[in-house]
């Protein structure tokens, strides 16, 4: 967490270009991990004011480089310049936004965040395109640009072509559900319990009590070491509570 | 204006040979005949004659002077010639030099030494003329011939501006004048035997007639209303006979105010000209009529007469038409004290409005002069003619210009459809190399004001076309690095460019040396450069370019324009052309015509032309299954006149033999060099250049860092981000000690998170029943002793384990889901989940590594 906050205040902050991929299997909150930092990074002072753009492009939504371009550009709020002109090809759009982002510097422009989620859907797009002049522009002196990859792919890096790869800055943040047992029951207490803001103490006070009991029901526990023994996904006990 | 590019043109000599050389079998001309097939109409070319040249790009053909005329060995028409350069052919740095606006009809005499001087004859467009003026002298607002007047004032020679010496510019002025004298007499020139249609008579009857008259234009638009030759004919020595009374009458009106009687007698010489000029009486709108009287009194300021209207009545709806116009430009000056308007007057108001704020975005070209109050009907009359063609010649311009304009509004469309049956383009222009210099510079001094007070503060704003995207500023300024690491860490970011590439002088040496000896020799030439990714191929070549450029500029070298393609920025290979096209002219074309394009700009000699280098990365990409982009990008230097060169980068050493036919390995040629793998010692050279000056690194662990980079790919990219990454996790354990600088500690840490296999780490933190099925399957393939299994199969090993160990064993559908979790992480390659129980299984990784991971625990 403290990593991947670091090098997005960083980017904001000084204008340094960043690239970066959460890896975790599904279930491990990537999402949530990064939600978590932009929500803590817009509350910092400096950042607020440099104001983050984040397109954010989903692999199962956008199935290919032309779908992403255009996306982009609408989230980053470059319409307005072009107006009512109509992309007229594939070719003029990306070489549109390309312009668009050289033109900045490290010191003069905003930062914008990729956030790439499901980033092994883009491995697939043709050639890579989207990838290489996403990485290029974070490795030369444009517009900072820090990207995020999300995915559950551990050989993630394998896929990539070799000269993306190269562009890469190989950092990797990898979640793993790395608790045991006696943890998984400490996130079973958690969620079910009232948070102290609760209106009604009395009824809080009751029912955290209740849930106490609970976690130490011999078969409520028994249910849960089967469950943690199949799969450490916290969504599964989700589920499983509602 | 574009028949000249369609119709077919033959050139011939122009009279006998002067005097042949029968050593060098060259005979030399004194002039050449341009016949055009199509509209049959002929030029004569002689020598000291202005001409405009094909260039590079068809919009702005270069303009030159013809110094002499010969036929060489083999039947090759040549030309050797003085060359002007537009404003457009100088370098953007050197632009700034001149401190002064310039309009687009200035040239600048160019003395510049490289432009090879001798061309092909046929590249000969047409003749223009250009006036040599004083460097204070004001441009004279052209009038008749926009597109075909050319201003010099200054010499060029590459480095600087001069103004004109003495000798060239009575030099040009005597070309000039040479060019009235040919012009005047050229009747006696044409050589009989060729075909002589009625219309070159009445053109040469008109020229002898209206020599240096204002009045050309008029005469041309009274030639279009006016229907047979016949009468174009008598028409046009009747105007001629007018002209002589009226310089009389001019003069007066100059010098002492207008008499009342004199300029009544012009108004209604012109009225009657008008009249004379219609042959069928059409009926005449009441508004015309008024606009008329207006026009004569605001123009004379003699109060409206009443044979003025009467005469008026008589004349053509095509002269009401012209009529029109005119007064509704008048009205616009603010001279003129109209307070009526029609309704419709309104509307052609508006409509001029529209008309003048293009006539007048040509920048600098109109100066301001003071113009006397009152004004002959005559100059008006040119003034409003040239005003519209102005706008005429402009939105040509923006039409057929580099960006047509989709935004010209439907209104100017409406101008422009009026405005051509009245004076026809056509027409203007055969008029236009007649026209002596003396008239043009006469009416010329007339308009320039009034031109100007047209611009009207409400013009129609056009979106811009070609806006360029950018990004929203940030409003806090990017805070500079505060501590030595942070300094640190902006050094090694793989964009700081240094500034110097160390480690690779020799490959810098043999790329600056290859491209400087073309350049040298202005020839073309191919060379690849392959090496792995990270080894610096593009840094060096922009290197190279980058200190050729600077060598061009102190003009150590000839001046070379510099394009540089993607591959991987490209969505299609075809689109490389586009984009060459457009670094070389701006203009932006589809892929197909810009290969045509591009294909006639390198094939053929284009005298003035600089050498290209065109830099293409990563090459590979261009591959099509035809491989005509790379078979035509290669094909270009080998030509003759291409002047191109060309520096092909690309990861693989062997790509030209791997994927490339016979035909374009070829082509490529055998300049090849390859960039290797960085070794530690020059990692490490690179790293300890970039840290200059701050002391932010053990020298062991840069070593440490270099080594372990270089054993693995020798990418200067991987070594700088390790790097970068281990100051970061110095500055997070900074807190405790004080030092800050990184250490081995910091080093190994960074590299293990690089490159440390996540599979392990995955394996070990998976569910119980998750590394239960992994050993099922290692139990699974021990057992069947292939590499791959059935979940069916790895089921019942799965259940056998599970009673080992004393655990429920889970139900099928439980294993399908611990299964395709793991397929998800690709620990496992699973088959396409269709066949159920059936599917087949592989381990992603080595049956050793889940051992050892399993094992641990």
């Amino acid at each position: 967490h403290s990593h991947l906050l670091e090098l997005l205040r960083r980017t904001t902050v000084h204008g340094e270009s960043n690239s970066a991929l959460i890896i975790g299997p599904r279930g491990s909150g990537k999402s949530a991990l990064l939600n978590h930092v932009l929500k803590d990074l817009r509350e910092m002072n400096q950042v607020r004011e440099n104001l983050l753009e984040n397109p954010f492009l989903s692999g199962l939504l956008q199935t290919n480089d032309k779908v992403a371009l255009k996306e982009i550009t609408r989230q980053l709020q470059l319409e307005n310049v072009v107006g009512d002109k109509v992309f007229g090809s594939f070719a003029e759009n990306l070489a549109f936004l390309l312009e668009a982002l050289r033109r900045g510097n490290r010191t003069s422009s905003c930062p914008i965040l990729f956030v790439l989620d499901e980033f092994d859907l883009f491995v697939h797009h043709k050639n890579q395109t989207l990838l290489y002049n996403l990485f290029d522009i974070s490795q030369s002196a444009q517009t900072p640009v820090t990207v995020i990859g999300l995915t559950c792919r551990q050989d993630i890096l394998e896929l990539l072509e070799k000269r993306v790869k190269s562009r890469f800055s190989h950092r990797q943040i990898y979640l793993m559900n790395s608790f045991d047992f006696k943890e998984y029951l400490k996130i079973f207490k958690a969620q079910l319990s009232l948070p102290d803001e609760f209106p009604d103490e009395a009824f809080a006070q009751k029912w955290n009590n209740n849930v106490q009991h609970l976690s130490e029901d011999k078969a409520v526990q028994d249910v849960l070491q089967k469950l943690f023994q199949h799969t450490k996904d916290l969504r599964s006990l989700h589920l499983l509570l509602v | 204006m574009n028949t000249r590019q369609q119709s077919k043109l033959i050139y011939s000599w122009y009279g006998k040979p002067l005097n042949s050389d029968r050593k060098l079998r060259t005979s030399q001309y004194k002039g050449i005949l341009i016949v055009s097939e199509s509209t049959k109409t002929e030029t004569c070319i002689q020598l000291g004659d202005f001409i405009l040249v094909e260039g590079a790009n068809a919009d702005q053909p270069y303009v030159a002077q013809l110094m002499d005329l010969y036929e060489n060995g083999s039947q090759h028409k040549r030309a050797v010639v003085q060359w002007f350069c537009r404003l457009a052919e100088i370098p953007q740095g050197k632009r700034k030099l001149l401190k002064r606006e310039i309009s687009a009809q200035e040239v600048f005499f160019d003395q510049i030494l490289g432009y090879d001087t001798d061309i092909a004859a046929e590249t000969i467009i047409k003749r223009i003329m250009v006036l040599p003026l004083h460097l204070g002298e004001e441009l004279p607002v052209i009038t008749l011939n926009k597109e075909q007047t050319f201003y010099v004032k200054q010499s060029w020679d590459g480095k600087c501006f001069k103004v004109l010496s003495p000798d060239t510019f009575s030099k040009l002025k005597e070309a000039n004048k040479k060019r009235d004298v040919i012009t005047n007499s050229s009747k006696a020139f044409i050589p009989s035997d060729i075909l002589t249609p009625v219309k070159k008579e009445t053109e040469s009857v008109l020229r002898s007639a209206t020599k240096s008259k204002n009045v050309d234009m008029e005469i041309e638009s009274k030639h279009s209303s006016s229907k047979s030759s016949r009468a174009k004919e008598r028409h046009s020595q009747r105007v001629a006979n007018d002209d002589i009374k009226t310089p009389a009458a001019r003069k007066k009106l100059e010098l002492s105010s207008p008499t009342r009687s004199k300029s009544r007698l012009l108004g209604c010489e012109v009225l009657d000209l008008l009249d004379d000029d219609c042959d069928a009486v059409a009926p005449l709108k009441p508004s015309a009529t008024k606009r008329k009287v207006q026009f004569t009194s605001d123009g004379l300021g003699s109060p409206p007469k009443i044979p003025c209207s009467n005469d008026s009545s008589k004349s053509a709806s095509e002269t009401a038409e012209h009529h029109q116009r005119f007064s509704d430009t008048t009205r616009l000056s603010p001279y003129t004290k109209i307070k009526d308007f029609s309704e419709k007057d309104k509307n052609l108001h508006e409509k001029g409005d529209i008309l003048s704020p293009v006539g007048c975005q040509k920048p600098g070209s109109l100066s301001p002069v003071l113009t006397p109050r009152s004004r002959r009907t005559c100059a008006q009359k040119t003034s409003a003619l040239i005003a519209e063609q102005i706008s005429m010649l402009d939105q040509d311009d923006l039409l057929s210009g580099s960006d047509s304009s989709y935004t010209s509004s439907s209104e100017e469309e409406e101008d422009d459809d009026d405005d051509v049956p009245c004076t026809p383009e056509k027409k203007t222009k055969s008029s236009r190399p007649f026209s002596t210099p003396k008239s043009s510079r006469k009416s010329a001094v007339h308009t320039p004001a009034k031109t100007l007070k047209k611009t009207p503060s409400q013009g129609t704003p056009r979106t811009p076309r070609n806006a360029t995207p950018e990004i929203p500023r940030r409003i806090q300024a990017a805070q500079e690095p505060a501590s030595v690491l942070e300094e640190a860490r902006l050094r090694l970011h793989v964009s700081a460019v240094p500034e110097s590439l160390p480690c690779r002088e020799e490959e810098f040496q043999d790329i600056y040396n290859f491209v400087e000896s073309k350049l040298i020799d202005g020839t073309g030439g191919c060379m690849y450069i392959s090496g792995v990714p990270g080894t610096g191929k593009t840094a060096t070549v922009h290197e190279v370019i980058r200190c050729l450029q600077q060598a061009a500029e102190n003009d150590e070298l000839p001046p070379f324009q510099f394009v540089e393609i993607n591959g991987m920025k490209l969505t299609d290979p075809h689109q490389a052309y586009v984009q060459i096209l457009e670094f070389l002219t701006g203009q932006k074309v589809t892929a197909s015509h810009a290969a045509v394009l591009l294909a006639k700009l390198f094939s053929t000699p284009g005298p003035k032309r600089n050498t290209t280098v065109l830099v293409v990365d990563e090459l590979d990409l261009l591959w099509t299954r035809k491989q005509n982009v790379m078979y035509n990008l290669f094909d270009w230097p080998t030509q003759k006149h291409s002047k191109l060169i060309i520096l092909a980068i690309a990861n693989t050493m062997d790509l030209p033999e791997r994927i490339m036919m016979n035909r374009v390995a070829s082509r490529l040629g055998l300049t090849r060099m390859s960039f290797q793998p960085y070794t530690y010692k020059q990692l490490q050279q690179i790293i300890s250049s970039r840290l200059k000056g701050v002391k932010a690194f053990e020298e062991d662990a840069v070593q440490l860092v270099s080594r372990k980079v270089a054993a693995l790919s020798g990418d200067a990219r991987r070594c700088l981000d390790i790097c970068r990454r281990a100051t970061e996790i110095c500055e997070l354990a900074r807190q405790k000690r004080a030092p800050e600088i990184v250490k081995m500690a910091h080093v190994t840490e960074a590299i293990d998170e690089m490159f440390s296999s996540p599979y392990v780490n995955a394996i070990r933190n998976a569910s119980l029943h998750e590394q239960i099925f992994l050993k099922a399957i290692l139990a699974e393939f021990r057992r069947a002793g292939v590499e791959e299994a059935t979940v069916q199969q790895i089921y019942h090993h799965h259940v056998a384990l599970c009673r080992m160990e004393g655990l429920q064993s889970p139900t099928v559908s439980e294993m399908m889901a611990i299964c395709s979790r793991l397929g998800a992480c690709r620990l496992l390659l699973v088959e396409a989940s269709s066949k159920y129980l059936h599917t087949r299984v592989r381990l992603n990784l080595g049956q050793d590594d889940v051992m050892y991971a399993l094992k641990e625990e």
